[in-house]
């Protein structure tokens, strides 16, 4: 499960992220998730979950979008939703360039101080 | 309610892509082709790099780490045959880039003109980390089913080259090549195709004519890049 090796450096960004600006506790971390980023978003929680119980930041979870898979082809000058992982222009066959779904992006973080439950 | 947003807009893999494209580039200033080399287990990646030191070994200076969860089984193999070090992972599914490091400081300073990785046999984590190869080559045997790069299509998205190996057994297995390499081309227009037995030496002068094609324009990149 190579997921637990990405949550590991998710959770390296986020703390030297959070350290810079002075913030621990409980956060909300947002990420976009290609579909063809290779990682499986519940697994990734998880990992992520774990990881970061032991930490000043215990409590913090992850909120992900899922990113659609689309090309561009240069040659119909159109974007396309890559579908069945095929990575032709259905128009002309001509090989399409990714514009996204490949991304495993960390969008923002989001505190919650100050939030009485 | 008081939230705050830090937005940020930075890969998770930011740092690993930097750190593997600097080593990248280290190898091809040096001159060495760096290939690596996945497949499920079983598939014939070690029989594939018997055969590539047998047929050219005399031609192209070839060293090999070697990964597996356990044993150095295919070190002891291919030992006799190249330079080789034997990278275990404990029970992890991939290599990273630390481990590959680690693994050439175990090799030396030794001029290499092609380094392989042969990577654990898995066709799902291993396309996650890049290992600074400039090559990477995913290999689908006639035993495994002709299904499988539509079920895995990440392995074969960030792959160059397709070997599909174990091909003297093609008469006795319900496998279509074509089939295969039409499925995987649609996932990757880029690939390039290699139809290779290591027991017979059907294609395997063909795979060392692509490995050194390869060679050869990474010297002339190089050398290019330093007259510009």
């Amino acid at each position: 499960m190579h997921e637990t090796t990405i949550a590991g450096r998710l959770l390296e960004q986020v703390t030297s992220i959070c350290a810079a600006n002075s913030l621990d506790g409980a956060v909300i971390i947002h990420l976009e998730v290609g579909v063809m980023s290779g990682v499986e978003s519940r697994l990734l929680e998880i990992a992520f979950e774990r990881l970061v119980s032991d930490t000043n930041l215990s409590g913090s979870g992850l909120a992900i979008t899922k990113v659609p898979l689309t090309g561009a082809c240069d040659h119909c000058d159109t974007t396309v939703e890559i579908r069945d992982f095929n990575f032709r222009c259905p128009h002309c066959r001509e090989p399409l360039r990714v514009r996204t779904g490949e991304e495993l992006r960390l969008v923002s973080i989001t505190t919650t101080e100050g939030i009485t439950p | 309610m008081n939230a705050n947003t830090i937005v940020v807009r930075r890969e998770v893999n930011e740092k690993q892509k930097i750190d593997a494209d600097e080593l990248r580039q280290t190898f091809a200033e040096r001159g060495t082709l760096v290939v690596n080399l996945v497949s499920s287990p079983g598939a014939g990646k070690t029989a594939l790099l018997e055969a590539t030191a047998k047929a050219m070994g005399d031609r192209l200076r070839m060293a090999v780490l070697v990964g597996d969860l356990e044993t150095d089984r295919d070190a002891q193999r291919l030992q006799p045959l190249m330079p080789t070090v034997q990278l275990t992972t404990g029970g992890a599914c991939h290599l990273e880039l630390p481990l590959v490091r680690r693994g050439l400081a175990a090799l030396g300073d030794q001029p290499v003109d092609i380094l392989f990785i042969e990577n654990v046999g898995n066709l799902v984590c291993p396309a996650s980390f890049d290992l600074a190869e400039h090559v990477r080559v995913v290999l689908v045997s006639t035993t495994e089913g002709d299904d499988k790069p539509g079920k895995y299509p990440k392995i074969i998205r960030t792959s160059h080259a397709m070997v599909v190996s174990k091909t003297d057994l093609l008469p006795h297995v319900p496998f279509s090549v074509d089939s295969v390499i039409a499925d995987a081309e649609r996932i990757q227009p880029e690939l390039t195709f290699h139809k290779v037995s290591a027991i017979d030496g059907t294609g395997v002068e063909e795979w060392c004519r692509f490995l050194t094609e390869k060679h050869r324009a990474l010297t002339v990149d190089v050398r290019e890049v330093e007259c510009s």
